[in-house]
């Protein structure tokens, strides 16, 4: 089951869709009953998309062998996220609103329906990845797991860590976020990228002391 | 043909079926009816639409009478008679309305959305549901008193009236002088007005995906026969009969061709490839050799074709694509005289006549709003042409005469609102028809492109009725511009729009979901 409440949140982020598509469909009498109808689809998507992460996707943690502890668990920030639908529901709404209610040239709407639904949808995708995203640093390994359909898991033994690579953009640093890049050496390099957590100093630096053991 | 017959409700209604047998042994046909100016949905029994018998606003310009503001939208098709003007409303009133000056008479709370019909000018039936019931009333044209009810009968159906019957859909029959029911059947359409001819009821009904048209004997309720409309994807059209013929047609989605079905009154279909018509048909209406056809969906468009060989006449496009939003036309066109009256509903606000014989256009009249999904067919009568919009504005138009000021009711401070295109027709645009002064007359005549758009649609063939019809295409919303309709028609059209938009965010959210973080 996955952490948060991607169900509560997905509903909560469709409800406009809903709401727009109930509208058209049962009482807006001066529009085609049918332009509720992609409304409707898209907010029913996301509430199912929802539901699903809630009930079924998201890993179980990991099974730790004899004598190995787990030290941290860190799930990538939602900030980005949520920003992104924010600002993206106006830009759907001018889209929308341009293009049913006025008669302005159809470019004016697309374009800003299109940028809307673009920015709207990054930001939807990246809170679903990231509920199902989980980072675990324990004694020997560190592990990041990911199960939509299917399990992803990397993981990467500390004893053939030759790089930790931390990184911060002005934004992140802004909003208290950050990355760390973890990398083992040698001719197929596996690369295991932490994006968006909180103190990812500290979580660095945790990574550096098991390294040192 | 195949045949059906049903006899389910005989036994129980013997003795209304005595009285039915009596009224249909006189001398008097079924199909024709009361002697008001406008008695019923499409003028008459038998759905026609077409009358000679009553004046119309058929000059050059015209004006708006009066225009009466009701409590909620306007539905169901107005009825003229008796001095008034009777429709219902959204807000389940039926409105008696002075024909002259458009003052309230009197209001009758019938329930939603009620349908009214007029028999000899002392009969106001009406139809109108309340939380599930449907009742059928008879109402004092004189004060709105209530005269007799009936409970029960049909759901939201219009009514059709011959002198001695009153149809409530195509499902039961009433005796109109006291409600009582002659017969009833399932096997009629309850939400479609049937048509009435040579005592035979024609009504669409539903077999599974097949809807058909069924003849039914208008004075015992059975079944002679039943005909094929084709797939049955909601069918919307209320069908028209002469003695002679019956047109109907079947709705089949939104852009597709769908054929008119002719048939005799005998059941015999009258097979016509030309007379099929893109997109949906929302009403026939029958003139002087012609019958027309009102259509919606990709295309919304006014057809006329020849009654003898199925030939088109002419066409008029009201607009392609996303035009007329899919619900298109709002109802059939009618036919007073020589001129063929046809509201663009929904999108255009307009109403339009035209020369019923070539298809040149006289006169467009803009409106403030759309007309209701559920309002269902123009009125004339006493010089002036009937429609009521979804704003509950109910608007009497007449001819212009010049030194005449605009009358205008107690209700309407408004300038006059008149697009009339005679002289010198334009391309209306949305941005230039509301509120124009009385004062304005023709515009420069000398504008080519106004000048182009007064070619009539009468077609010589398909492609100059093709090019006919686009000439007088009006405001068209374009991708760049307005008015230049370029590009696929997935980028003209608001629904494949939103639909292509959220299609492709769907996938790509998906695969995104399924490839996880990179």
């Amino acid at each position: 089951m996955a952490r948060g409440l991607p169900a509560l949140w997905s509903v909560l982020v469709s409800s406009p869709f809903i709401m727009l598509g109930v509208y058209l469909w049962t009482l807006d009498e001066t529009k085609p009953s049918v332009y509720g109808i992609p409304f409707f689809l898209f907010g029913g998507f996301i509430v199912v998309i929802g539901l699903y992460i809630r009930l079924v996707a998201a890993p179980d943690p990991p099974t730790l062998q004899r004598g190995e502890e787990m030290i941290d668990t860190r799930n990538p920030a939602q900030r980005v996220a949520i920003a992104k639908v924010i600002l993206g529901l106006p830009l759907l709404g001018l889209g929308t609103y341009l293009l049913f209610e006025t008669l302005v040239p159809y470019v004016y709407p697309m374009a800003a329906f299109v940028v809307g639904l673009y920015v709207f949808s990054t930001g939807l995708l990246t809170y679903w990845r990231n509920t199902l995203t989980t980072y675990y640093i324990t004694t020997d390994r560190l592990i990041k797991e990911y199960r939509f359909l299917s399990l992803v898991r990397q993981e990467v033994p500390f004893n053939k860590v030759r790089g930790v690579q931390q990184r911060k953009s002005l934004w992140e640093t802004l909003v208290g976020l950050g990355n760390v890049t973890v990398s083992t050496g040698g001719g197929s390099t596996l690369t295991i990228r932490i994006r968006n957590v909180y103190n990812s100093t500290s979580f660095a630096d945790t990574i550096r002391s098991n390294l040192q053991r | 043909m195949p045949t059906s017959v049903t006899r389910r409700r005989l036994l129980t209604t013997a003795v209304n079926m005595i009285g039915a047998t009596t009224m249909l042994s006189s001398d008097v046909a079924l199909a024709q009816q009361s002697e008001s100016p406008w008695p019923q949905f499409q003028y008459d029994a038998g759905n026609t639409g077409y009358t000679t018998a009553v004046e119309v606003p058929d000059a050059e310009h015209v004006q708006r009478r009066w225009r009466y503001n009701a409590d909620g939208s306007i539905v169901g098709a107005p009825v003229v008679g008796n001095g008034s003007i009777y429709v219902g409303d959204g807000s389940g009133n039926v409105n008696a309305v002075d024909l002259e000056t458009g003052e309230r008479q009197w209001t009758f709370p019938a329930g939603g959305n009620p349908k009214v019909a007029l028999l000899d000018d002392t009969i106001v039936a009406v139809s109108g549901c309340n939380t599930g019931s449907c009742n059928v009333r008879a109402l004092d044209p004189e004060n709105g008193a209530e005269q007799w009810i009936q409970e029960d009968v049909g759901s939201r159906a219009p009514l059709t009236i011959t002198n001695n019957l009153l149809f409530v859909g195509g499902a039961a029959a009433l005796n109109p002088n006291d409600g009582s029911i002659v017969w009833e059947t399932d096997q009629g359409d309850s939400q479609i007005a049937p048509a009435v001819a040579d005592s035979t009821l024609y009504t669409p009904t539903a077999k599974y995906d097949q809807a058909e048209l069924a003849a039914i004997n208008a004075g015992f309720g059975d079944v002679a026969w039943t005909g094929s409309l084709g797939p049955n994807d909601g069918t919307n059209a209320s069908p028209v009969a002469t003695e002679n013929r019956v047109y109907a047609s079947s709705s089949n989605g939104s852009r597709v061709r769908v054929p008119i079905r002719v048939y005799t009154p005998e059941g015999e279909q009258i097979t016509r490839l030309s007379d099929s018509v893109e997109g949906n048909s929302l009403g026939i209406a029958l003139g002087d050799g012609l019958y027309y056809v009102a259509t919606s969906g990709l295309e919304a468009a006014i057809r006329a074709f020849n009654t003898e060989t199925g030939t088109e006449e002419w066409s008029f496009k009201v607009r392609e694509s996303e035009a007329a939003e899919y619900d298109g036309l709002g109802t059939p066109p009618i036919v007073v005289g020589e001129h063929l009256y046809a509201v663009n509903g929904l999108d255009g606000n307009r109403v339009y006549a035209f020369d019923a014989a070539s298809g040149e256009r006289v006169w467009t009249h803009q409106m403030e709003t759309g007309v209701h999904r559920n309002f269902e067919g123009l009125a004339a009568a006493g010089g002036a042409l009937f429609i009521g919009d979804s704003s509950g504005n109910l608007y009497a138009i007449e001819n212009r005469t010049a030194d005449t000021p605009t009358v205008a009711s107690d209700t309407d401070a408004e300038t006059e609102v008149d697009v009339t295109e005679t002289e010198s027709p334009t391309t209306v645009s949305d941005d230039t028809t509301e509120t124009q002064p009385q004062t304005t007359t023709s515009r420069d005549p000398s504008d080519k492109e106004s000048a182009r758009t007064t070619m009539p649609t009468t077609a010589t063939s398909d492609q100059s009725a093709d090019e006919a019809s686009s000439a007088k295409t009006e405001f068209q919303r374009g991708f760049i511009a307005n008015n230049q309709i370029e590009g696929p028609l997935a980028f003209i059209d608001s629904f494949l729009l939103t639909v292509g938009g959220f299609v492709l965010s769907v996938i790509g959210i998906f695969y995104q979901l399924l490839e996880g973080e990179d």
